[in-house]
């Protein structure tokens, strides 16, 4: 698996405006990898995975997968969004297997893909909802509604999956158990995962691989790989360790420069005061 | 349901995780229903049978009023019969055969009627919720159509469709047909559009996005949207009735005016009044069945 993104670039054109919400980035990601596209609001990286997904469409630049062009969205590039997207009258089994119901895939399918039952049902046990399969969403709290609907966006096995701030809506002890699942999904499947977030810590320890973006016009400008190791390595204790915190740090620093001085304590008072997902959905 | 809701909770308090969602906190409040529930708290529930009771006493105390009414000297018994002579010419109409052809009439007309109008509105207002191009051709025509007064088009719907069945029906489609068309295409537009996103990114064609997420996430509200208009359709079908007919519930009313049965016209009245009341339990209880998936159908 090889995502390619080639001077990518996103400009909206409002009714009295024009935003460019990305600049020409271009970025590669390895199959296996987790890779976190971080930074503060506007700053596009939800822009991105929207044009990954093919959900919208570049205003310049291209995007291969595997060398092959990205032109609208396909279950190879699974999506799960910041919303509560599960279809509420299905059940928690039907939901997660609604992929395997659609003519594309059952035309990809492949003989020893093995039963499509089967794997949604594999899937909710290693989401820890294997008791809930004939419970409707209606049912569920905020967390269990986004494992499900990383189930099944997993069920179809995509190349890569796409995730625009899945956590953002859950209270803080729902993120912290949603990330140790998410690592050991990583472990268990070793699907490529494209994620988005505001995060700083979030991003660090899921992901082996951070690019930060700034704002206005949204564009990349770090990339770092993440040295704690494998996903199946990683617990809760990394978060306070003293490298962790150094890296948390630097991250933040860049994420609001110049935080030291009275213009950027100023800034960040601003950033903390708008709500954070003020323009991540520019219309 | 209830024990089911409960087992579920009794689950997630094991995995210490807490339910946050709005149907999981009405399912709290609903375990708690049992003690002495608050009177006059904004908006929320209370006990079915004291719900039951209060619409009960509402039927009572009209009925009160209305006896205590006919009896003053100072209203006409012609036009406030009073209650006993109602109940006394139910018992003639009832008797009488031509309560059950009038109603078997008047069930057909409206039945074709609203049948005919969901039969074309609801696909039609899926395609205008659906496509803007849709939307954009036929919206602002709807809406112009839709102010037109229905009754005022009696006379071209004869000219049309003769003085026949078929006039009575067309006058019940027209009635109802444009103002479903419009439930149902803001029905369809309120489906979040992340489900539709989210279906393409499960591999969806549009056809498949339309048939397995718009329209199943669109029923309840169109299936609500069905019940508002069965009960326009009874409307048109007496105003129908009422100009040109020589039988069905509309055109006896009239017959009764113009003998001055008042009682008897009460009688009719009454039998539309629960006619419709029973319909909508109806559509109601079909409603709360069909989609017990809905976050905001109570169970």
């Amino acid at each position: 698996m090889k995502l390619e993104l080639c001077d990518l670039s996103k400009t909206y054109h409002g009714q009295k405006s024009v935003v460019q919400a990305l600049a020409p980035t271009s970025f590669r990601v390895d199959g296996g990898a987790f890779v976190t596209l971080l930074g503060p609001s506007g700053c596009g990286k939800s822009t991105a995975l929207s044009l990954v997904a093919g959900l919208e469409e570049a205003t310049g630049g291209e995007i291969l997968l595997d060398g092959v062009k990205v032109t609208g969205p396909g279950a190879e590039r699974g999506m799960v969004f910041q919303s509560y997207t599960l279809f509420p009258w299905l059940t928690v089994l039907e939901n997660a297997r609604f992929s395997t119901r659609l003519a594309n895939n059952k035309k990809r399918r492949e003989p020893g893909d093995g039963d499509a039952v089967d794997r949604a049902k594999s899937l909710l046990d290693l989401m820890g909802l294997g008791d809930f399969a004939n419970a409707y969403p209606r049912d569920l709290s905020g967390g269990m509604k986004q494992r499900v609907a990383i189930a099944r966006a997993l069920v179809n096995r995509p190349k890569v999956l796409l995730m625009d701030e899945p956590f953002g809506a859950l209270d803080a002890q729902t993120r912290e158990e949603m990330q140790e699942l998410m690592l050991k999904l990583h472990a268990h499947e070793g699907t490529t995962v494209l994620f988005v977030t505001h995060d700083v810590e979030e991003a660090i320890y899921l992901s082996t691989r951070v690019l930060v973006f700034s704002s206005r016009p949204g564009r990349l400008i770090r990339d770092f790989e993440v040295p704690f190791g494998a996903s199946s390595e990683r617990r809760p204790e990394l978060k306070l360790s003293a490298e962790f915190t150094e890296w948390k740090r630097e991250l933040f620093g860049l994420l609001h420069p110049g935080t030291a001085s009275h213009e950027g304590r100023r800034a960040l008072l601003d950033r903390l005061v708008t709500p954070s997902s003020e323009d991540r959905h520019p219309s | 349901m209830l024990v089911a809701g409960i087992r579920i909770h009794m689950a997630l308090l094991a995995r210490e995780e807490l339910p946050v969602t709005p149907a999981d906190a009405g399912a709290r409040v609903t375990t708690r229903r049992t003690g002495s529930a608050p009177w006059f708290e904004l908006r929320r529930d209370i006990p079915v049978w004291r719900y039951r009771l209060l619409a009960l006493t509402g039927f009572v105390a009209l009925l009160a009023f209305w006896a205590w009414l006919s009896h003053r000297d100072f209203v006409n018994p012609v036009f406030v019969p009073t209650p006993t002579s109602v109940w006394e010419a139910a018992r003639d109409v009832l008797a009488d055969d031509y309560l059950w052809s009038d109603l078997k009439t008047s069930a057909v007309r409206v039945t074709a009627g609203f049948l005919l109008a969901a039969a074309i509105g609801i696909p039609a207002g899926l395609a205008m919720g659906s496509f803007k191009v849709v939307e954009g051709l036929f919206q602002p025509l709807t809406e112009f159509v839709r102010y037109v007064p229905v009754p005022a088009l009696i006379p071209i719907l004869m000219v049309f469709f003769g003085i026949d069945e078929l006039s009575k029906v067309m006058l019940i489609w027209v009635g109802t047909f444009f103002q479903l068309v419009l439930m149902v295409a803001d029905e369809t537009r309120r489906v979040p559009y992340e489900l539709l996103q989210v279906s393409y990114t499960l591999g969806a064609r549009r056809s498949e996005v339309i048939r397995r997420v718009l329209w199943p996430a669109a029923m309840p509200g169109i299936f609500d949207a069905l019940r508002l208009c069965n009960g326009w359709a009874w409307t048109y079908l007496v105003v129908a009735e009422l100009v040109a007919a020589n039988e069905g519930l509309g055109y006896r009313v009239l017959k009764f005016s113009r003998f001055l049965q008042t009682p008897k016209i009460w009688v009719y009245l009454i039998l539309l009044g629960v006619i419709g009341l029973g319909l909508d339990i109806v559509f109601r209880t079909v409603n709360r069945r069909l989609f017990r998936w809905a976050e905001t159908v109570k169970r």
